[in-house]
């Protein structure tokens, strides 16, 4: 081994995972269109994307348990895995519904990627133990599964997947059968058995919320292809399309024309108002003239604030109740916006000015599906 | 296995299931009280009288004594390795159909077509098969011959226990075991067998006693060879001396296929 470091380094810099030209499609159907797609060690990359677009079918075809009809390149720790069938990849996946082994006990399913690899009861035992306490689930070695709760099916399932050792983890929708409270819970013991680990984590979700709270990465899918790639701050605070705006949770999107540019600013009129806002996409691919979005989120509208920025006259709705928050919608010239208040505004008057700041509110050119 | 105790709903209430559960009483009292009196009979000194006395050990001695000994040990032989190979060979036959159905697209044609055996007549299958294999085809009537009408027969009742089984199986479950570094014949040792077990044992049970008391289809196909029911058949239809035995014969085959029974129960309880 120590003839080798600068092999060991060049393979701590490669990439774990290589994806290129990737197509898939079911009859006449195509489900991904060209993915390409570097994932580095350790990392922690989220497929986030609504159903449909192609996210899980990605995921099983890095598995090895779909074929895709056309690739250019798929690399797995610098290794050709292109034909190589699912059970000779040293990738393992959690699945939605967890497809834990009923007739086996808790340390039966996570042994049993051992038993194939046969290695010796004892060590085997030696390992499922060690890893069953890393997922607190010390003791449970000879539970019967129908004994578990879903928390724990959940635990099982990481268990089972982790015990050898896989190169990646790819976790298909692993939280989707949880209830609230303990989604919550396994996102953050995501996190810590990833830093526990080292393993790389695939995480395939429709929820941009855990896709942001977990990810090092972020890759937006739409109808099998790759929207936008980024981190979570990136997607979050600057989308680079419509789709992405509406997906990440931007509440108001307008439509408008690019008046002028100003720096980093953009002049769009919407509906004949006037609105400056920060471009996302590139600013040498905007042109006065060519159709845009606006988007600002919910939070970032205030109401009467004295502030510089973008000001419109409002004529104020039905304030909505959310628990945490209430949004309240206000018809205005630029359409009708939603700002979300922590507490009621007493003595709201009917008519009033809302404003935002253009920092906040995000500009990019409409794609040719945006234009009606 | 966990039972559950439902609350009565719908038509099911208190009364008419106590109503149901009387004429249910009454079917099995039905079914019983012939097979208890032929047991009873089975120890008379005069079967055929039906009265079942004086008691005697007669018969069973006579059963065992060599020379009758002869006449219905080689039937029962006969009639077990023939139900054995059936037993397997339809087991074996409907979970390869089994685990094929519930991936095709269209299966309710097809499983009709299976299906329909268990409706049509026996008498006609196996006047059907003797005219069709033996005169067209110049198959000898024989072990063999018997063996096919009783997969025949046997096959969709075999199907029928085994799709029960292959249509709940979860095949997700194969992707996990593939997905752990299973090839696809550990995947059906490790995984599917186990999980269809139940209806495997259940199969291997019902067609084994399907041909073990078959009959009409046998009459045809049997060439020259007996099987038990055959043999109970003609010493009973006949007014031979064989009839008093046919008493203490059909109550030990009645005991024992009873234990079968109550054996099979016990393991196919147990898998759940």
């Amino acid at each position: 081994m120590e003839g080798t470091p600068a092999i060991c380094a060049e393979s701590a810099r490669s990439p774990i995972l290589q994806l290129g030209g990737v197509w898939h499609s079911y009859g006449a159907v195509t489900v991904l269109h060209n993915i390409s797609l570097h994932v580095e060690r350790g990392e922690f990359l989220t497929l986030l994307g609504p159903s449909g677009s192609g996210k899980s079918t990605l995921l099983r075809i890095i598995a090895g348990l779909e074929n895709p009809q056309k690739v250019a390149m798929m690399l797995l720790d610098g290794m050709d895995i292109t034909w190589a069938p699912a059970n000779e990849r040293n990738v393992s996946t959690v699945f939605q519904h967890f497809a834990l082994f009923p007739h086996m006990s808790v340390g039966e399913n996570v042994e049993y990627s051992l038993k194939l690899r046969r290695i010796p009861a004892p060590e085997r035992r030696r390992r499922a133990e060690s890893m069953l306490s890393l997922v607190r689930l010390t003791g449970k070695y000879d539970r019967r599964i129908y004994q578990l709760s879903g928390g724990e099916r959940q635990r099982v399932a990481l268990a089972r997947s982790l015990v050898m050792g896989p190169d990646i983890l790819l976790l298909d929708e692993p939280l989707g059968a949880l209830d609230e409270r303990l989604r919550l819970d396994m996102q953050r013991e995501l996190i810590e058995l990833r830093r526990a680990t080292g393993v790389t984590f695939i995480l395939v979700t429709h929820s941009q919320e855990e896709a942001v709270s977990m990810s090092d990465r972020i890759a937006l899918m739409r109808a099998g292809t790759i929207e936008q790639l980024g981190s979570p701050n990136d997607l979050f605070s600057r989308p680079q399309t419509e789709f992405a705006a509406r997906f990440m949770g931007f509440e108001n999107v307008m439509h408008g024309i690019l008046r002028a540019k100003r720096g980093d600013l953009a002049e769009v009129d919407v509906g004949g108002a006037t609105l400056l806002g920060r471009m996302v996409s590139k600013s040498a691919a905007m042109n006065p003239g060519d159709r845009v979005f606006a988007a600002i989120r919910a939070e970032h509208v205030e109401v009467d604030c004295q502030r510089t920025g973008n000001s419109v006259t409002a004529v104020r709705g039905d304030p909505i109740y959310k628990g945490r928050y209430y949004d309240i919608p206000f018809s205005t010239q630029l359409g009708t916006l939603i700002a979300r208040f922590g507490e009621l505004p007493v003595n709201l008057a009917c008519k009033t000015n809302i404003t935002f700041s253009p920092e906040r509110c995000v500009v990019g050119v409409l794609g040719p599906e945006g234009i009606h | 296995m966990i039972r559950r105790h439902y609350q009565p709903a719908g038509l099911f209430t208190r009364s008419s299931s106590l109503l149901a559960s009387s004429l249910g009483m009454i079917a099995i009292v039905l079914l019983y009280l012939p097979i208890a009196g032929l047991a009873l009979l089975s120890f008379s000194a005069q079967p055929l009288r039906g009265i079942p006395w004086p008691f005697t050990f007669e018969w069973y001695g006579a059963l065992v004594a060599g020379e009758t000994a002869s006449k219905w040990i080689s039937p029962l032989l006969t009639s077990i390795s023939i139900g054995i190979l059936v037993s397997i060979a339809s087991t074996a036959t409907a979970l390869l159909i089994g685990r094929a159905v519930p991936t095709l697209r269209r299966s309710t044609g097809l499983l009709v077509a299976y299906l329909c055996v268990i409706v049509l007549p026996g008498i006609l299958v196996g006047v059907a098969v003797l005219l069709f294999y033996r005169v067209l085809l110049g198959l000898t009537t024989g072990f063999w011959s018997v063996f096919l009408v009783h997969f025949i027969w046997a096959l969709p009742f075999s199907l029928l226990c085994i799709l029960i089984v292959t249509l709940r199986f979860d095949r997700r479950l194969l992707d996990a075991a593939e997905d752990l570094g299973a090839s696809k014949f550990r995947q059906f040792i490790d995984i599917e067998l186990p999980l269809l077990m139940p209806g495997v044992m259940a199969s291997l049970f019902f067609s084994f006693l399907l041909s073990f008391n078959e009959l009409p289809r046998t009459l045809y196909a049997r060439g020259s060879v007996v099987t038990l029911p055959y043999y109970v058949w003609t010493a009973s239809s006949s007014h031979s001396s064989q009839v008093s035995l046919i008493y203490a014969l059909s109550s030990i085959i009645m005991v024992l296929s009873f234990l079968v029974t109550l054996v099979a129960m016990r393991i196919l309880n147990k898998r759940e």
